[in-house]
């Protein structure tokens, strides 16, 4: 691939370019690979490093310190404070995510449409489908094989079935998974399809350039068009791209508007309507050794409550994680270490109806805002109860809600079913984290009301474009990877006809 | 850690190190070398989780002397009144400082689980 590390930039170094892309994840990507591939000139700035998989460390500290943006230690402040996890590297959180694929549900794209006509030339059902099945295609998009799954999903079929909910494989971007289970902290054998791997080696084989480690500061706006971008390299030197038709921001629902604020283009609600995908996860302890690091990351969802709002998944990740849900501190807590191979973590993703806000803070950085409604904290003790029962129908001996104010261990299903009714309603009884974020530059025909237009360009600034999932007008209630690259491409092709 | 005293990073170890204690059969974080763990930490942690762990030290060193039960700031404490403090610490119903001692084994956990004999001794393999 065509990188450049900004650590090796001490001089001011300047670039010209047709189409100067902020950020390497899912959207940059695949606006990088439809421009160049249609003869256009790229260049894709990327605030984190290039890293190679043989060269993502085992453990979940240094992986988190190498691959995630602040060790994934960013707090969305509000009525629960959360964790927000996002990747930072070349490929973007596709580097460091489940590889948990699904296409935009038609009832989602349905309500974006009815409540704006104005989208609905862009989100064609016809094409975006034909989009996805290229998009499906080209990264391998496939259930987990059973081969693969590894106890942690296998059980939770089990536990599906035994209690009458729709439930299936995860369809994920893998080609030859082995099961490793290291989908978190990036696959060291590459098997994931993640951006690094897939769409940027075809953009930069058709001639975009990257330039990693080098943060964009922002955008230059010349009578009322973007013409380019500044950015500092990690070796210090100033980077300064111009670019001769768009500047395409794909830096992230958060990113996003804090470089539009940054640079003064402050038109419509950007960094509001940020929404999410709040989760948590409940355990489970069985007799048998489960090893809840191994087997696909996260191989098995329940479906069955997607219209409700609420989507279940095994998980996995660094047994650092995992011990650190673990109950008791000290000796207790030591001892209860023995039981980390016996552990399955399930999480659960409510489709929030809670409202956010990102604004800019202390020396440039983030200030996320966000709050659960009462509707949410609901959605969450029905997901925690539904999981509790879900881990005894599959043969949990010991369930732990991690829910502060109620039983921290139960052995009882019956126990378990009360949670519902009985669960605490204060927010900040639960381990919250968000993962997927969205809305804080929507699109929409009310320039009031959205940030950029139906075809992705900014409603202000002229040859300014966002492309990530900052622009989705609410959440989706399902992994929005698949729907970011097919809207991305559709904010390239946009450019194009421009 | 960059700006930390001395005496705050022994405090902090001692956190870490009674989060997760040795036991009989089995080796905690009092084992383990962090001599590269910390400048690892000081360079990512974001500037919220490093005021939090600041936060946190002083708090959980000086907080048993005025806590009922205790009389003593934690680094005088047996390690039973210790396991008594941190536990009681874990399950306040005062938000914040029950978010101090989930981030105090948070902390704890990445540091153990860094380390590779500590990994396997718990059956993780890599």
């Amino acid at each position: 691939m065509n990188v450049l590390d900004g650590a090796t930039i001490a001089a001011p170094h300047a670039l010209d370019c047709d189409v100067a892309i902020v950020g390497t994840g899912p959207a940059g990507a695949a606006a990088a690979r439809t421009l160049a591939l249609a003869g256009l000139r790229v260049v894709l700035l990327e605030e984190g490093p290039w890293v190679q998989p043989r060269d993502y460390p085992v453990d979940g500290f240094s992986s988190m310190a190498l691959l995630y943006r602040d060790m994934g230690a960013n707090v969305a402040l509000g009525n629960a404070p959360m964790p927000v996890l996002q990747g930072r590297a070349v490929g973007g959180t596709s580097v460091v995510n489940g590889a948990i694929s699904w296409r935009l549900p038609e009832d989602v794209r349905a309500g974006w449409v009815a409540a704006d006509p104005g989208l609905e030339q862009t989100l064609d059902a016809g094409m975006l489908s034909a989009l996805f099945d290229e998009i499906e295609d080209d990264l391998g998009i496939a259930p987990t094989q059973a081969s693969v799954a590894g106890p942690k999903n296998l059980l939770m079929a089990q536990g599906a079935d035994a209690l009458g909910l729709e439930h299936r494989p995860i369809a994920r971007n893998t080609r030859g998974c082995e099961g490793l289970g290291r989908c978190l902290q990036g696959c060291p054998h590459g098997r994931k399809q993640s951006m690094d791997l897939t769409l940027l080696p075809v953009a930069c084989h058709h001639g975009a350039q990257i330039l990693s480690r080098v943060t964009v500061a922002a955008v230059q706006t010349e009578h009322g068009r973007a013409v380019g971008v500044i950015g500092q390299a990690a070796g210090g030197g100033r980077v300064t791209v111009q670019a001769r038709l768009a500047v395409v921001l794909a830096a992230s629902a958060i990113q996003t508007p804090m470089l539009l604020h940054k640079s003064g283009i402050r038109h419509g609600p950007v960094g509001q309507n940020l929404q999410a995908h709040p989760g948590v996860a409940v355990v489970g302890q069985f007799a048998e050794t489960v090893r809840m690091w191994n087997g696909a990351t996260q191989g098995h969802e329940v479906i069955g409550l997607r219209k409700e709002g609420i989507k279940f998944e095994a998980l996995g990740y660094d047994p650092a994680i995992i011990a650190s849900r673990m109950d008791g501190m000290g000796r207790a807590f030591a001892r209860n270490l023995d039981q980390l191979a016996h552990e399955v973590h399930w999480g659960v993703a409510v489709r929030a109806h809670g409202r956010g806000r990102v604004r800019v803070g202390w020396r440039g950085r983030p200030v996320i805002q966000y709050n659960l409604t009462p509707r949410d904290v609901d959605c969450i003790r029905r997901g925690v109860r539904v999981l509790g029962e879900m881990l005894f129908a599959a043969g949990a001996l010991r369930v732990l809600p991690g829910v502060h104010g109620w039983a921290p261990v139960v052995t009882d299903r019956r126990v378990m079913a009360r949670f519902e009714d009985e669960g605490p309603r204060d927010p900040k009884a639960y381990h919250v984290a968000i993962t997927h974020l969205f809305g804080t530059c929507r699109m929409g025909s009310n320039r009031a009301r959205s940030v950029v237009r139906p075809d992705f360009r900014h409603h202000a600034i002229d040859r300014l474009y966002v492309a990530d999932s900052s622009v989705f007008p609410t959440n989706t209630g399902v992994n929005p990877q698949t729907s970011i690259l097919a809207l991305a491409t559709l904010c390239a092709r946009s450019i194009l006809r421009q | 850690m960059n700006g930390w005293l001395t005496v705050e990073m022994r405090w902090l170890r001692l956190l870490l190190d009674a989060t997760v204690p040795d036991l009989p059969d089995r080796a905690g974080l009092p084992q383990v070398d962090l001599t590269t763990f910390w400048p690892e930490l000081a360079r990512v942690a974001p500037p919220l989780l490093r005021l939090g762990l600041r936060f946190t030290t002083w708090t959980f060193t000086w907080l048993p002397l005025v806590l009922p039960g205790y009389g003593r700031p934690f680094f005088a404490l047996s390690a039973d009144r210790r396991d008594a403090f941190l536990a009681q610490m874990s399950d306040t119903p005062v938000f914040l400082l029950r978010q101090l001692a989930a981030t105090l084994k948070v902390i704890a956990c990445f540091a153990l689980f860094r380390d590779p004999p500590s990994r396997r001794a718990l059956g993780v393999v890599p």
